[in-house]
């Protein structure tokens, strides 16, 4: 991977090096200057062996999801390189015909004149850059393998010039050797991997290829690699090449004129990856002598203006396109992957609070004999450090396994697309991966040390709670005044320490210019800034000034990230700013504060953007990353309601289960020991409930787009597709079966449309006619004569270039009765929408359109400036009522004006978009005879078959594909495909996400554990006053899976939240909110489990506790 | 009966073997009672063959220099701990043998305790925490409150039924887990050091409720301490030395 987040990699790695540098020369710093604290603090690694094993695990978390990330984004990118490297072999450059249809200038042409490519040859005849410039024929020929029994109607056939290509090697056999096409008798063919599985063919078999219903034997006379040239085309595809002499005696002049070729490839010098290097340099100059040729001839190269060929540098895109998918699914992991690594973190804080609990009397007595508050927080380091140095290689290692376990489980989901990863790992990645482990727990352990060493001398000798000392102040303005200087001078000092590189070499060279003050000006400003906050350190200051400049960034930027953070985080700061106030020598509820701030930022968070946006007068902007600053911030802000409200929750518990009777005192201790410690419970709460939220929330958006796009309404109303082209024309499905005497399969078809599809690229469309939206908005302004207020453009004066392409599909009368599109709007000139499918039924020029056509600003086909989809603001985006919309198809003589009297449904019509999924062009869907007056003869033809109730798609299809040798796709069975894909790549991403949970359940166990320890005195009480052995251990049980239910059931209810007021706000569209209660639910039971399994030891321990031994030792 | 200014029973002389009453008044009994525990190998000897009895209704303390046994021997009276050798029969049944579960309901039903520290759990409120053997015992909800507010009113603390342990001074904790081992009415209330932890007015005030108790509900105390002014308030004093009983003070007759 070369690129993340637009950052050079390479880049990532120093950084990311230098931090760790620093971190390094901190302990370094440690080590040399107070050897005894390191000591000291290395001491009690091996001391508690439970606990060194938690904090490691803890520290790998972020480490081992860093590490995942990277490592599946190199698999991605070496994978999809040597695919694309693979498919490609020698072609590196390719230019084709636009096919620019309907137009009285000229014919509708399928290739590209022999002259182009004799004129191109010669402009790079001397290029030591290009080893080759030659033609290529594609057609879609049906073969069978007789013997076999196989036939495959979407077979691809070659033709190369056999020479040339045998001299540059273009075909080659599976094991990578140049195969000799010039070497072919005129009765044989070489064809690629796929097509000898297909049918199931070797070496020396006689395959048959069908050319207008009559079959032409041919040998095998080698098997080639899957590649384009062997008539592997795109998604691995059967095929096969021969030499174009061959080729051409196969088709026929007719569908085959001599001198045409489908594109022309050029091949650059130096092996398969020598060209890539001067890709960029070849492409300009193909391009350039393409319009400098399109001068000298333009009835050849330009015919009604328009550019008629077009370059590609297709290698090179196809790698651009690996790195691009490499980094995408890195980032995605990293967005996903943050919310371990900050349950990590949680953990972290959680287990060295516990540690410093657990060694405060020691801790206490070593600071009141004189060691200073900064020898312990080095002490505390030292320690995590050594954890963290540990967990880092851990992390790396297991990162690497359970990348190539996904990798593994993403084979399996794609096994049925003909794709495999491979697993890969750069030395890169690797550095920055276990870099940014460290440098995130480097963190995490310096400010957990932090809060471990900051205790009060008498509370810890005394090992009583540190909140009886908690401190409060009045407001002083000075007090104020301080803390904002303070944030202010820290601020400046980690920019400059940050740009450390940068600030050394610059204080190097006003050194070398005799300047030495310079070299310590950063870290004097860096440890002023501290000196002057540590004083007396105020992070809600810092909350509530970095908030105001975050949203004020956001503002100016109109970028979500900062907005929200800032939004966020100013509640926050302002709510832990007034708990430390005193008014009137009286503190404010604590529960009225937290419950108000926090409530008001999960308010902020569950309103529509709108609002945000209407409150500043602003547009807002956010992607994907918002997730997790939503994760992060409803996390921290529910569960601090949760916690400050619990004795509520535990009150309303006791009231419930009250009549339980002898389990009362047992609810209630174990409802009473959380509450009670709202730091542990806090943060287990919130690490739960992190990942939960992120697993809630990603798998109900996932679904929810799943369940719209393979759910059963995607099929259009009908299950088989077929095409058929003109090499084996089959007009009407029924008929040609009638006619094959296949009956069996005739009987199982209830229904079958025919859809006349257009040339690929499009034909010209301009809008001509439009009424406004006011028309339809208010209800109708009529003009002085009566009618709609009509725009008219005057369509001489529009360009060419300046009309809009569209893919036309001409449907008769079968498919309008078969078809269950749905329409998301219509025009206000018709009721219904059977009313509209009933005017296209009856041949009137109007047509329906995908919604592509409507969204992302599309300019109504362009060419007047007039955007009749645009709606005004009067006009929501539930408005399913269109103004007159009149578009003018075709060029010349050709030309139809069209009304559009619906728009297509984007899930409904999924198979009805002529251009897929990822094409930018619409589709118009109109009568027949229209269609083909604008278009002449179509480029294919679809039949869209709908089958009787009890006959099997797949059956179906594969008797289409038999009898008529034409492809045929079980659109039903590719919809279950495509499901069962989906459910395996969700639960691969849900399992990434789960390795979080780990977090939460080993703060569960941390917690679990350090309760028995110590709660002994209070369970040899419990026992000695008739608490039963087993009732303890269940106190303790029921008491963590409280805490475990507590954060599911946050994470749940706010991911659910969330992803409702996505919904509600129309964020993805039509798609309406699924909640998939199957995939989900088994995940948080078992998380529930989980968590009942973990504290099941510590319980029993609890339980086995000996009375008089608990009571006896302090 | 005579007593001396300081409430000494002067005529009594130290006896060599507490023997059992072997009236059924006895409430507990035990005999010739071992226990050995295993410290790092050494074995010690913390009873050396103990007996003793108890009558209804009588206040004992138990005193000796420490680690001569006192605790041992309150936790294995009371079915805390387990015994070696020798017999311990309460209100009749016989202790020794018998499964856990079965000791921790007869604990329960019958027993109070006070220990030195952490008798209260931190987390419960003082009312929650003198109601929680009510609850366990099966009470309900409504009426273990009521008793359990009867039982703070009883030691005076009524007015401090909400408040949490940490909010409570030493000698008020004290009396709220006297309440605690009161309230359900048992036939013995178990203190080792009750007032080990509290100023000598704290722990006089404490003694006094104890000895009001006592005579009130005629309900059996057996006390352990190291203070000769508290153990003097006993009707008798057992005197232990290394696992053994030395001989016992009788200070006043049971009934007198
Ligand atoms: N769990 C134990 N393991 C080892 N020795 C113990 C244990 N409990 C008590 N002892 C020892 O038994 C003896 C009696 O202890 P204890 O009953 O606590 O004395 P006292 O309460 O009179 O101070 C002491 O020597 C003590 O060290
Ligand atoms: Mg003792």
């Amino acid at each position: 991977m070369e690129e993340l987040f637009g950052l050079p990699t390479i880049q990532l790695m120093w950084i990311v090096v230098a931090i760790v540098g620093v971190a390094a020369a901190v302990i370094g710093y440690i080590f040399f200057k107070r050897p005894i604290l390191v000591r000291m603090g290395l001491r009690n690694i091996p001391r508690r062996r439970a606990q060194t094993v938690l904090v490691t695990m803890g520290l790998t978390l972020a480490t081992i999801i860093v590490t995942i990330a990277f490592s599946t984004g190199d698999s991605l990118a070496v994978s999809i390189r040597d695919t694309a490297i693979d498919g490609l072999q020698r072609v590196d450059h390719l230019i084709s015909a636009e096919e620019v249809a309907g137009d009285a200038g000229f014919e509708q042409t399928e290739g590209i004149p022999q002259q182009v490519l004799d004129d191109l040859s010669a402009e790079f005849a001397g290029d030591e850059r290009v080893d080759a410039v030659f033609g290529a024929r594609f057609e879609l020929v049906p073969a069978e393998h007789p013997d076999a029994g196989q036939t495959e109607p979407e077979f691809y056939l070659v033709g190369l010039d056999p020479d040339l290509a045998t001299r540059i090697g273009a075909v080659v056999d599976e094991s990578g050797d140049p195969l000799a096409l010039n070497a072919l008798a005129a009765n044989e063919i070489v064809i690629n991997q796929r097509a000898a599985r297909e049918l199931a063919a070797g070496p020396g078999d006689v395959v048959r290829l069908y050319v207008q219903g009559s079959a032409r034997p041919f040998t095998v006379a080698a098997i080639g690699n899957d590649a384009i040239l062997s008539g592997n085309v795109g998604e691995g595809t059967a095929g096969g090449v021969m030499g174009v002499g061959a080729f051409q005696s196969l088709l026929g002049s007719e569908l085959s004129p001599p001198g045409q070729w489908s594109s022309i490839v050029i091949s650059g010098a130096g092996g398969v990856e020598g060209a890539l290097d001067v890709s960029d340099s070849l492409d300009a100059d193909i391009s350039a002598a393409l319009i400098r040729l399109g001068q000298e001839n333009p009835a050849l190269y330009e015919p009604n203006e328009l550019a008629r060929f077009s370059s590609e540098p297709l290698k090179a895109n196809l790698l651009e396109d690996a790195e691009l998918i490499a980094s995408v699914f890195t980032t995605l992991f990293l967005f996903m992957g943050s919310f371990s690594v900050a349950a990590g973190i949680l953990l972290i804080f959680l287990i060295f609070a516990m540690l410093a609990e657990e060694r405060k009397p020691e801790m206490g007595i070593a600071r009141a004999v004189g060691m200073q508050r900064n020898d312990l927080i080095q002490m505390y380091i030292s320690e995590g450090m050594v954890y963290n140095m540990g967990a880092a290689a851990i992390g790396v290692v297991l990162g690497l396994l359970f990348a190539l376990g996904m990798i593994a489980v993403m084979n399996e989901g794609f096994q049925n697309f003909g794709f495999q990863f491979t697993w890969a790992v750069t030395i890169k990645s690797l550095v920055i991966s276990a870099g940014i482990g460290i440098v995130i727990t480097f963190i995490t352990v310096v400010f957990s040390s932090f809060r471990a060493a900051r205790l009060n001398i008498v509370a810890a000798i005394r090992d009583i709670p540190e909140s009886q000392y908690e401190e409060t102040y009045a407001l002083t303005g000075w007090r104020v005044l301080r803390n904002v200087l303070g944030v202010f001078t820290t601020a400046i000092g980690m920019a400059l320490l940050i740009t450390t590189p940068v600030t050394l070499i610059l204080g190097a060279l006003l050194l070398m210019m005799d300047q030495p003050w310079s070299r310590r000006l950063a870290p004097r400003v860096f440890l002023l800034g501290w000196r002057v906050l540590r004083w007396n350190p105020q992070w809600w200051v810092l909350f509530v000034i970095g908030g105001i400049y975050l949203l004020s960034i956001g503002l100016q930027d109109e970028f979500l990230l900062p907005y929200m953070t800032g939004v966020s985080l100013i509640p926050f700061g302002i709510v832990m700013g007034l708990n430390k106030l005193r008014l009137g020598g009286r503190r404010i509820p604590q529960r009225l504060l937290y419950t108000v701030g926090t409530g008001f930022v999960m308010f902020l968070w569950f309103i529509p953007n709108r609002w945000h946006e209407d409150v500043f007068n602003t547009t807002l902007q956010g992607g994907p990353e918002l997730f997790v600053l939503a994760g992060t911030m409803l996390t921290a802000a529910g569960t601090l309601l949760l916690v400050f409200n619990l004795d509520i929750i535990v009150g309303a518990i006791r009231a419930a289960v009250g009549g339980i009777g002898r389990l009362a005192p047992v609810i209630r201790t174990a409802a009473a020991y959380p509450a009670a410690a709202r730091y542990r419970t806090g943060m287990t709460i919130a690490m739960i409930a992190l990942i939960t939220f992120a697993l809630v929330n990603f798998s109900t958006i996932n679904a929810s787009f799943s369940q719209a796009f393979a759910g059963d309404g995607t099929a259009s109303g009908f299950e088989v597709l077929a095409y058929s082209t003109d090499v084996n024309e089959v007009n009407d499905i029924r008929a040609g079966l009638q006619q094959a005497g296949a009956n069996d399969v005739l009987a199982d078809i209830d229904n079958a449309g025919r859809l006349d599809v257009g040339p690929e690229r499009g034909t010209r469309a301009l809008t001509v006619l439009t009424e406004e939206w006011d028309a339809v908005a208010n209800a109708l302004i009529l003009g002085s004569d009566g009618q709609p207020g009509l725009i008219e453009t005057d369509v001489a004066t529009v360009p060419v270039e300046d009309r809009g392409a569209v893919i036309l599909g001409g449907i008769d009368t079968d498919f309008i009765d078969g078809q269950e599109i749905t329409l998301q709007a219509i025009s206000h000139r018709y009721e219904s929408e059977s009313e509209v499918w009933a005017a296209i039924r009856s041949g009137e020029p109007v047509a329906v359109a995908t919604d592509d056509a409507v969204g992302g600003g599309f300019a109504g086909f362009g060419g007047n400036g007039l955007d009749p989809w645009s709606a005004p603001e009067s006009i929501n985006e539930d408005s399913t009522r269109l103004p007159l919309i009149m578009v003018e198809l075709g060029l010349g003589e050709r030309a139809q004006r069209v009304e559009i009297i619906g728009v297509i449904d984007e899930i409904t019509g999924e198979f009805i978009d002529l251009d897929g999924e990822t094409g930018s062009l619409p589709t118009l869907l109109l009568p027949i005879d229209i269609a083909t007056q604008v278009t002449g003869e179509p480029s294919y033809t679809r039949h869209y078959v709908s089958i009787t109730s009890d006959a099997d798609s797949l059956e179906v299809a594969q008797g289409i594909e038999r009898e008529l040798r034409i492809s045929a796709v079980d659109i039903k069975g590719e919809i279950e495909r495509q499901q069962s894909f989906q459910s395996s790549i969700l639960a691969l991403f849900q399992g990434f996400i789960g390795i979080g949970l780990v977090a939460g359940l080993a703060a569960l166990g941390v917690i679990a554990l350090r309760a028995v320890v110590e709660r002994r005195q209070q369970i040899g009480v419990l026992r000695a006053i008739g608490f039963q052995a087993r009732l303890v251990g269940f106190e303790l049980l029921l008491e963590m899976a409280f805490i475990a239910l507590l954060g599911l059931g946050l994470g749940t209810a706010l991911a659910l939240g969330l992803a409702w007021r996505l919904f509600a706000e129309g964020t993805f569209g039509d798609i309406s909110m699924y909640i998939p209660v199957g995939t989900v639910l088994p995940v948080l039971i078992g998380a529930f489990i989980a968590s009942l399994v973990l504290t099941y030891f510590p319980a029993r321990q609890a339980a086995r506790t000996t009375i008089a031994e608990a009571l006896r030792y302090e | 009966m005579s007593r001396g200014p300081l409430g000494i029973d002067v005529e009594a002389a130290p006896q060599k073997n507490a023997t059992a009453p072997t009236d059924d008044e006895s409430i507990i009994w035990a005999s010739n009672v071992h226990k050995t525990y295993d410290a790092g190998g050494s074995p010690v000897h913390a009873l050396r063959g103990v007996s003793l009895s108890v009558a209804r209704g009588e206040m004992v303390s138990i005193m000796g220099p420490s680690g001569c046994g006192k605790t041992t021997l309150l936790n294995c009276l009371s079915g805390l701990e387990t015994v070696d050798q020798g017999e311990i029969s309460i209100e009749g049944r016989m202790i020794q043998g018998m499964p856990d579960a079965e000791r921790t309901d007869h604990r329960a039903q019958r027993m109070g305790f006070i220990f030195q520290f952490y008798n209260l759990l931190p987390v419960l409120s003082a009312v929650e925490n003198v109601e929680l053997p009510l609850l366990l015992g099966g009470v309900g909800q409504g009426e273990s409150r009521e008793r359990a507010q009867q039982a703070l009113d009883n030691v005076g603390l009524l007015d401090w039924a909400s408040h949490r342990p940490a909010q409570l001074s030493g000698g008020q904790r004290q009396r709220v887990t006297i309440a605690r081992a009161l309230v359900n009415n048992p036939a013995i209330v178990w203190g080792d050091e009750p007032t080990g932890d509290l100023d000598s007015t704290n722990a006089n005030q404490i003694m006094e409720l104890l000895e009001e108790l006592n005579q009130r509900n005629r309900q059996t105390f057996v006390i352990v301490t190291h203070d000769e002014d508290i153990g003097r308030r006993a009707n008798r004093t057992i005197h232990m030395r290394d696992g053994e009983i030395e001989g016992e003070t009788i200070h006043r007759r049971l009934g007198s």
